[in-house]
């Protein structure tokens, strides 16, 4: 019953997938989103039988299928724990390319995240004029006028650049040793170029060779999020050539995001390729874990550390266990653990977006939580969450700071 | 059959009045999202209803009565055999927006919840007192305590502890009219009246809706050991379950898995069970730290007896969660094994176990299906999965047959045929085979008495009347 004139997606292609979901329910425990609002609609559950309603055409997927679809972090809670192994994550980022075709995309969202975002040179012009945008309404007009508007959080995006960006000013070193390709990725470049530059410092410490392309910026995870599949796949070639003929063994970054995207979405973008490029790409974490080489340093660092674990890297790539033994290896630190304190931060990239209420309302509960603990300093792999809980802590009124683990443990070298 | 009244946009005015516009719910993606529980069949409501107080649930059945209109509660939908479906339309009463512990009472050993909370939710409130609410479900991060309440959910502590039936001491509930009903007390003994309470527990939400429990608490056992036993044959292993038993231990679980699970499980984990190990106990003593060792050396003496050829026990948490490893895989790879899987919850007297686990096999190699046993053994509850090939009118017409040798043996041998899943509207088929024609008819009369109009969960519980 199409209204008339309206476009349909074909979601014929997702049923196999779809028919693997039992309806058990275990999703329901783990969605950050159901928790909150318990609505069976807004379940992963309830996401794949929409789906499927869609794909049989027993549903005319239009505005509020296409909310639904949006309204979810990409936490990745729900195919981790599903018992039947339905990988919800990706048939929800192919359901948004199905989207995407017949419905569009927002333009501001398509302009900024299929333009801006993968082009380090736009990137880098924002980044100037935004930083004095930022430094005009240092006041906080923009948030006085605004307040958690939608509006707010663009202008907010581009006034909190930090100047210069971490290529801007990087060059490369010819030092010796295995080359490791070093993958920026936006937010460490233009937000935490400070970290972008412990990460190099860690690697160089450690007796490697960062090896940075100049010419990346963007993994490609907003253009998956919005459902431009076809985007997404010229930059993960993009990706991909970069690093090729540079002679590197692996390719780190310090973005539990980024190195999902790139270990587990690229080979479902681009086959084979894909699937070569991922096996030697790896989060810090997962790099630090498995190099074989030990950590530098021995200084101490004193105080109680809480790690807030990145839905992308404990998730994702599995490795929430392995940053917390990082941070207990370090000497003096205290490692502090809250009850449920694998929480999103409810950032969700698009997602924060989208819904600004709602995320900063997860983001306040995983603040309280984290307050609750009381450490002195809180540390994670994600400069994403890094920001969310940074915006949430200066809100509730609290100096506490946020490290990302390569600071942390460079903060160690350099107290020894 | 009952004849159902339409919901015209007037009467949906009235009751969205009641809850509010964000708790009324018709559009097509939310009547898709409330059509299915964990039986995986689905029928759409025409309207969702979530309530936050009992006041309105009042309100909405007075309406639902006058107008006729089918109400179905539902909590958290992972119920197996379909007792949250709406077959016949009307109202869909979400119960998950009630969902606050009202209290928790160490000094009376009780606490009080409304419906929506979901079971992890209350062992944790609880455990916070040193206090156990042992009915432990396998959906029990999921599920809710309405749903446990309205199905008298089991699990595996039930063997020792006893299903939900018996740790629900009192009820408020909302009769098919509209009236506020309260039956029993925050006190562990009652024999005022009949017991109502535990008629509604149970009662898949075909007689009332319930709106608020007491919960009965215990201390919480301060040790707890876990043993996990290889057997080479699947037999030995269900001849130990009944020795256990017989020689007077009650282990707070005591999990069976047969061959069949077991290659499945080794198929799709790779967890690394040795090829030859055939059956596979898993069992857990607990008390204080030194009883619960006791009985556990003891269970391993007779475990070794029946055959047991690698017995490990393990005390701290991280350990006892590595040999569980093996039963809690049971499930996931036995959805991948089998396109569509049905899983039954056929009870037999302990003794019998390993008679009904080789009976079973027998039917399975009969009808052709192949079939994983395992469960709670213990207290004498199997689960028997029927891992079919498809979902297709063959398959299903040939797993119809295979069930109804099954229900068959097991009643013919003093069982029955469910023993926490319910009946819903899967088991009808089957109902009458293991209930006495006298009770059966007792039950419909009391269904008629709290539901004149049948408009609690219609096309639950029951096969429809033939009329001669």
């Amino acid at each position: 019953m199409s209204k008339s004139g309206e476009k349909k997606g074909d979601y014929s292609g997702l049923e196999q997938d779809l028919h693997r979901c039992l309806k058990c329910g275990t999703c329901l425990s783990v969605c950050p989103i159901y928790r909150e609002t318990r609505l069976e609609t807004e379940s992963p559950r309830g996401k794949l039988a929409l789906l499927q309603a869609a794909a049989e055409g027993d549903l005319d997927a239009a505005r509020k299928f296409r909310q639904l679809m949006l309204f979810c972090l990409g936490c990745g809670r729900c195919a981790a724990a599903c018992p039947n192994c339905v990988d919800t994550t990706s048939l929800f980022y192919d359901a948004r390319a199905v989207l995407s075709g017949y419905m569009g995309v927002p333009p501001v969202q398509r302009l900024l995240f299929s333009t801006f975002f993968p082009s380090h040179k736009l990137m880098s012009a924002a980044a100037f004029f935004g930083n004095i945008a930022g430094k005009i309404s240092a006041g906080g007009i923009i948030d006085m006028i605004f307040g958690e508007s939608k509006p707010a959080l663009m202008a907010g995006f581009f006034k909190s650049y930090s100047w210069p960006s971490f290529m801007a000013s990087y060059k490369e070193k010819k030092s010796g040793g295995e080359k490791i390709g070093f993958f920026v990725g936006c937010l460490d470049n233009y937000f935490y170029p400070e970290t972008a530059r412990n990460i190099v410092r860690l690697l160089e410490e450690m007796g490697y060779a960062a090896v940075v392309p100049q010419d990346l910026s963007c993994c490609g995870a907003p253009l998956l999020s919005l459902g431009l599949k076809d985007e997404a796949k010229d930059l993960a070639r993009r990706t991909i050539a970069a690093f090729e003929d540079r002679g590197v063994t692996k390719i780190v970054t310090g973005c539990a995001t980024c190195a999902d995207i790139m270990k587990h979405a690229y080979p479902h973008l681009l086959g084979e390729t894909g699937e070569d490029f991922a096996e030697n790409v790896y989060d810090l974490v997962g790099f630090l874990t498995h190099c074989g080489r030990p950590l530098p340093g021995t200084g101490k660092i004193e105080g109680k550390v809480l790690f807030h674990t990145p839905c992308h890297l404990g998730q994702g790539l599995k490795l929430a266990d392995e940053a917390k033994d990082i941070i207990k290896s370090v000497p003096g630190a205290e490692y502090v653990e809250p009850e449920d304190n694998d929480t999103c931060c409810g950032f969700g990239g698009i997602f924060s977006f989208d819904n600004p209420e709602f995320s900063a309302e997860l983001r306040d509960k995983r603040i309280k939580s984290i307050l609750d603990a009381a450490p002195d300093m809180v540390v994670t792999a994600c400069p994403a969450c890094r920001r969310q809980i940074d915006t949430g802590l200066r809100k509730a009124g609290s100096s506490l700071k946020t490290l990302h683990l390569a600071d942390f443990i460079t903060k160690n070298i350099s107290g020894g | 059959m009952a004849e159902y009244g339409r919901l015209t946009e007037e009467i949906k005015n009235e009751l969205k009045e009641i809850v509010g516009g964000k708790n009324f719910h018709e559009s097509p993606e939310e009547l898709v999202a409330y059509a299915y529980d964990a039986s995986a069949f689905r029928f759409k409501p025409d309207i969702i209803l979530r309530p936050v107080e009992t006041g309105q649930v009042s309100r909405i059945m007075k309406i639902a009565y006058r107008e006729k209109i089918p109400v179905v509660p539902r909590g958290a939908g992972t119920g197996l055999t379909g007792g949250s479906i709406s077959l016949k339309g009307g109202i869909i009463l979400s119960m998950t927006a009630m969902n606050r512990i009202l209290s928790v009472e160490p000094a009376n050993l009780v606490a009080v919840v409304q419906p929506g909370v979901v079971t992890e939710d209350l062992h944790r409130a609880v455990s916070k007192h040193g206090l156990f609410y042992p009915p432990d479900p396998a959906s029990l991060k999921s599920c809710t305590i309405g749903g446990n309440a309205a199905e008298s959910a089991g699990g595996p502590h039930c063997l020792k502890y006893g299903v939900t039936r018996d740790y629900i001491l009192g009820l408020e509930a909302v009769l098919a009219d509209g009236t506020v009903l309260r039956s029993g007390a925050k006190v562990m003994k009652n024999v005022v009246g009949y017991d109502l309470t535990r008629l509604l527990v149970g009662s898949e939400g075909t007689l009332a809706i319930i709106t608020e429990i007491t919960v009965k608490l215990i201390p919480m056992p301060k040790s707890t050991v876990t043993t996990l036993a290889y057997f080479g044959e699947s037999k030995s292993a269900s001849e130990a379950v009944a020795a256990i038993i017989s020689k007077g231990f009650l282990p707070s679980t005591l999990e069976f898995m047969d061959e069949t699970s077991i290659r499945v499980v080794e198929k799709f984990t790779g967890l690394g069970i040795p090829s030859e190990v055939k059956g596979i106990l898993l069992i857990e003593t607990d008390g204080d730290t030194e009883g619960a060792e006791k009985s556990a050396a003891e269970i391993e003496g007779i475990l070794r007896d029946k055959g047991a050829f690698s017995v490990e026990t393990a005390e701290d948490e991280k350990k006892r969660d590595k040999l569980w490893h093996s039963r809690r895989s049971i499930a996931p790879a036995l959805g991948q094994a089998a396109q569509f899987k049905l899983d039954e919850d056929v009870v037999l007297p302990v003794s019998l176990i390993p008679e009904g686990v080789s009976k079973i096999k027998e039917i399975s190699e009969k009808h052709g299906i192949p079939v994983a046993i395992f469960g709670h053994a213990g207290d004498g509850n199997l689960h028997v999965n029927l891992l079919l090939q498809g979902m297709e009118q063959k398959h299903m017409e040939a797993a119809e047959a295979m069930l109804k040798d099954i229900c068959g043996y097991i009643c013919s041998r003093g069982g029955v045929i469910s023993g926490e899943h319910g009946i819903g509207f899967l088991k009808i088929p089957y109902i009458s085979m293991g209930l006495d024609p006298a009770a059966l008819s007792m039950m419909r009369r009391i269904k008629n008495i709290f539901d004149p109009c049948e408009i609690l969960n219609p096309g639950k519980m029951f096969p429809p009347e033939i009329k001669a």
